[in-house]
């Protein structure tokens, strides 16, 4: 990969995780190499309706209840040729810039790993890739395609953003990034949002939550920072939030060993709270620090995408 | 320490600079940027205390930085003094080191006097002491005189600086004795030292408070064709002790029945909530009698106890189980406050023995007796028709006077020498009798020689510089008209104590301490008819002395500090002090060998359980007292005559040390210790990464 201009290298602070296109390359090899199970299920896996029974069908495929209604041997129909696109949605408002002292990049820059990695897999299993944000500067929405040069349209837009924007005061930013994402995808199409959930507006776990309707396996990744996943500091301290709403406290001081378990069990239960959301549409949430493994994050993201369809549409 | 410009300490204040910083510091810690700051709790007040602990050592750096700029700004005005020698042409020295070791010397310094860690005078003394002998150079001779009673060398002169500084160091280690100050003495003998030796710079530096008690006498004088320099260098010796406190002294406490006379010397006029205690073994008080409100320099107190601890007031087993305190109000030097209580129950007696005619010639009482009476020192006189010659008929005797024995009888010597030996104090005026012994009387072992008698043509003058005696508060008789005197050989003089004086040098009044008694003698006898001494002041000022001394020593209970315990050479003596419980401090004291015999010799005032092994007899022990000399708790100096060079009149150099150097190189110091904890902070403290996570975030939207 060709060395970015330094202004726009400028813009996230990669830190260890650039070059982009080589990691993403190496993180999608990890996936391939181990027990990788395809966003492709294969055909079938969508519903398409009914059909009379004819002898050669298979028996599994023989709906009992329909067969009973009906009075006659129905068969369930799927969509072999349905689309199962991958659509990426990255939070990259100002809180996603942070990067603490022992992290290898900002939390932006973990996600934009990450969503690289995804992307190439699922264009590597013939699956169209589109990328959307949810806040942030220079960010261009690359459309749903499954050709090749999509790839590199997608890490050049993932290298050439600059976080930005506030989430709490703007709460349209989040409404812009799900709108694009909730319009363009279709039935089938698996949805991974990157965030760290931390300076989101307060209804955006029911937001997010409800991209997992229609058949749409979704995930959201939450990226942290370590710092953020501890609470290192030691003594008093003054803690400055990086967004803020009208209502939001900007500023807090506090003695960090004091109030550290306090902080990690409010860190829990908000994530419980983001978990209990997306299971009722059928989605999950995947933890993450910006120290964890990439490869280890991506092959749980997968699996949250790839757990079987029901026959109403949703994750099970 | 002298600070040439003061103001310069002015820059000092810019301490509130740092102070006000580190408050301001400690309101507002490090702010950092948190994405998750909105579910991290608060804990305000438990900071503000993080950080103001935290910041202690910086502000403490700080500071102190601060200080040392405010000594340099009035730089090169911070010097360090120290005394030295200073020298004529870079000649050589000889140096006298007359180091004080009386009880005054253990008062303390007020505040501003203090120097080199030194807390009371003798300390101070020694500082002084040190920083001479660290300015002596190769062929400077230095020898220590100590002037602590009886004036004494401990260190012949030297040429040996080590060996000198050893000495110091010994003394240093020793501390300040309860003894009584001889300073006159101590300077003769200074000067008698340095007098045979080759340096032509001659010099006493006299390191003490010249407390001597005798207040407003004779000034202090150098001696007198010695050619010798005589100087005073620390005036602060002489400032008067901290909050203006004075000394008490308990001199002898004696049981007398069912009370306890106690004897005190106090140099204050206001003795204020002062008190005597009586204080038994087992902590408990028998008895409390307040000062009078304003009370003599010497005067006693009669201290009433329960009769049924009277039997508990002697020692027994070796040990002392009574003592008397001062209490109500600290005072200048607290080791004399308290004395144990010995001595016999009942008041000893004077016994007076006088020469039949002399009776016959006054008609009536003798004129010693007659005299004795008249002093009405509250101890009994009775006279005798002879000598004793049984030990048994001296008991209960604490003096003995004997107006021109014809010597003594062989039964009569023995007894005297045991009475003596435990205690007594014998008094003999030499007569013309003395001088014409009858066969088998002699004066042995008192005096070995015999005595001769001379007529006397005219008027003779006592020494009014040593007059001893026969000068305590009157003035010595310059024209005494006796028919004749007696003189005692050379041989028995040089073993006595000559404490007064004719105005040609021969001995007047001698004495000499033997086993735990004494032995005056007066070389004229006490008969009207034969000496005017008798009719003139200086007589009852002489008998007065030895009554207080016989009553003193209590018939062997108690002893002057400086005065020593002798025992013959084939005897054994061994000395230990003894604490309020009666156990053993220390080990036994130091035996010395004198030339006739043996003898220890207390520096300090308290308990000691006397231990005499007579040559082939039984051991004897005894708990004996020594007392503190009453003049000791007159803490005033004494005045200085010309030719003594005080303060900064001495010839000695205050050589200064620079500090300026050292304050610039301590605050470089300083300055790189916070350098140091700045940069370690910076490596495994702060976060440069996220700060610059931070710079490098965009501003938040509008």
């Amino acid at each position: 990969m060709a060395k970015r201009p330094e202004p726009l290298r400028n813009q996230i602070d990669w830190g260890e995780l650039a070059p982009l296109h080589l990691r993403a390359r190496l993180v999608a090899d990890g996936l391939f190499s181990g027990a990788h199970r395809s966003v492709r299920r294969g055909a079938g896996v969508e519903f398409a309706g009914h059909r009379v029974y004819v002898p050669g069908d298979e028996l599994r495929f023989i709906d009992v209840r329909a067969s009973m209604r009906q009075e006659r041997v129905v068969v369930r129909q799927f969509e072999t040729e349905t689309e199962r696109a991958l659509r990426l949605v990255i939070d990259a408002t100002t809180s996603m810039g942070f990067r603490g002292k022992d992290a290898p990049g900002a939390k932006v820059a973990f996600a934009s790993l990450l969503a690289a990695a995804l992307a190439r897999v699922a264009l590597a299993s013939g699956d169209p890739v589109g990328l959307d944000w949810i806040g942030g500067d220079v960010t261009r929405r690359v459309p749903p395609s499954a050709r090749s040069e999509t790839f590199n349209r997608i890490v050049d837009t993932l290298e050439s953003a600059k976080t930005g924007g506030d989430a709490r005061a703007r709460p349209d930013l989040l409404d812009e990034g799900l709108g694009v994402a909730l319009r363009g995808a279709r039935r089938g199409s698996a949805i991974v949002v990157f965030s760290d959930l931390l300076d989101l507006p307060d209804e955006a776990a029911e937001s997010i939550a409800a991209l997992g309707t229609r058949g749409r396996p979704l995930a959201v990744v939450e990226v942290l920072d370590p710092e953020e996943a501890t609470l290192p500091y030691e003594g008093p301290i003054r803690l400055r939030a990086a967004e803020a709403g009208p209502n939001d406290v900007v500023s807090i001081q506090t003695d960090a060993p004091t109030v550290r378990a306090e902080y990690i069990a409010n860190l829990n239960a908000r994530a419980t709270t983001w978990r209990d959301a997306l299971s009722r549409h059928g989605g999950a949430l995947v933890r993450s620090v910006t120290t964890d493994n990439p490869i280890s994050v991506a092959r749980d993201i997968l699996r949250a995408i790839a757990r079987p369809v029901d026959m109403e549409g949703s994750s099970a | 320490m002298k600070l040439l410009v003061p103001l310069g300490l002015l820059v000092a204040l810019a301490i509130v600079g740092p102070l006000v910083a580190h408050l301001l510091r400690r309101r507002r810690p490090e702010e950092r940027l948190f994405p998750a700051a909105r579910l991290v709790p608060t804990a305000p007040p438990v900071a503000r205390r993080r950080a103001h602990l935290e910041d202690r050592w910086l502000l403490a750096i700080r500071a102190i930085a601060i200080l040392g700029l405010a000594f340099l700004a009035a730089s090169p005005l911070v010097r360090c003094h120290q005394l030295s020698l200073d020298r004529r042409g870079g000649a050589s020295v000889a140096l006298a080191l007359v180091l004080d070791d009386s009880m005054s010397m253990r008062a303390e310094l007020p505040p501003g006097a203090r120097r080199g860690g030194a807390k009371t005078r003798f300390e101070l003394a020694m500082v002084a002491a040190r920083e001479l002998a660290s300015s002596l150079r190769s062929g400077d001779v230095t020898t220590i005189v100590m002037a602590g009673s009886p004036a004494r060398v401990v260190l012949a002169p030297t040429q040996e600086a080590g060996v000198v500084r050893a000495a110091i160091e010994r003394i240093a280690r020793e501390g300040a004795a309860d003894r009584a100050t001889d300073l006159d003495g101590a300077i003769g003998i200074a000067a008698a030292a340095l007098a045979e030796l080759p340096q032509p710079d001659r010099r006493v530096v006299v390191l003490s408070d010249l407390a001597d008690g005798s207040g407003s006498s004779a000034p202090i004088a150098a001696p007198e064709g010695k050619a010798v320099r005589v100087e005073t260098p620390l005036d602060a010796l002489r400032e008067p002790p901290p909050k203006g406190l004075d000394d008490c002294a308990v001199l002898a406490a004696t049981p007398d029945n069912e009370a306890v006379r106690v004897k005190l010397a106090c140099a204050m006029t206001n003795v204020g909530p002062r008190a005597i205690e009586i204080v038994l073994a087992d902590g408990s008080t028998a008895g409390r009698v307040a000062f009078p409100p304003t009370a003599a320099p010497i005067f006693e107190l009669v201290v009433p106890i329960d009769a049924s601890k009277a039997a508990a007031l002697t020692p027994e087993g070796g040990r002392a189980r009574a003592w008397a305190k001062i209490v109500g109000a600290e005072d200048a030097i607290a080791s004399d406050d308290r004395a144990p209580i010995l001595g016999a129950s009942t008041s000893p007696a004077i016994g007076v023995v006088v020469a039949e005619d002399e009776i016959v010639a006054t008609g009536g009482a003798p004129v010693l007796e007659r005299a004795l009476s008249a002093l009405q020192t509250g101890v009994p006189i009775k006279p005798l028709p002879a000598t004793p010659d049984r030990e048994v008929d001296l008991t209960g005797f604490a003096g003995l006077a004997i107006d021109d024995p014809a010597g003594f009888g062989p039964e009569s010597r023995l007894a005297l020498a045991k009475w003596v030996e435990g205690g007594g104090v014998l008094l003999v005026a030499l007569g013309q009798r003395s001088a014409s012994l009858p066969l088998g009387n002699a004066f042995e072992p008192f005096l070995n020689r015999p005595v001769r008698w001379e007529k006397v043509s005219g008027p003779l003058g006592v020494d009014k510089n040593k007059a001893g005696p026969l000068g305590d508060g009157v003035d010595p008789p310059p024209d005494l008209a006796p028919i004749g005197r007696a003189t005692i050989d050379r041989e028995d003089e040089g073993r006595y104590l000559v404490r007064a004086a004719w105005s040609n040098g021969a001995p007047l009044v001698v004495t000499r301490v033997s086993g735990q008694g004494e032995t005056w003698f007066v070389t004229l006898p006490f008969a009207p008819d034969v000496s005017d001494l008798p009719v003139k002041p200086s007589f009852l000022a002489l008998l007065d002395s030895f009554v207080a001394r016989a009553r003193d020593r209590g018939a062997g209970a108690r002893l002057l500090v400086g005065d020593a315990w002798v025992v013959g050479p084939a005897d054994g003596i061994e000395v230990v002090q003894l604490d309020d419980k009666g156990a053993a401090i220390g080990e036994p004291l130091p035996v010395e060998k004198i030339a006739d015999g043996k003898r220890v010799r207390p520096g300090r005032v308290g308990a000691y359980l006397v231990t005499i092994t007579p040559n082939g007899g039984a051991a004897r022990k005894d708990v004996r007292a020594v007392a503190p000399a009453p003049a000791e708790v007159d803490l005033r100096s004494r005045p200085t005559a010309p030719s003594v060079a005080t303060g900064a009149q001495s010839g000695l150099q205050r050589t200064t040390t620079e500090l300026g150097p050292i304050l610039a190189l301590g605050l470089v110091l300083l300055a790189l210790i916070e350098l140091a904890a700045r940069i370690a902070r910076l490596a495994f403290g702060a976060h440069p990464e996220q700060e610059g996570a931070v710079e490098s975030l965009p501003p938040p939207p509008p």
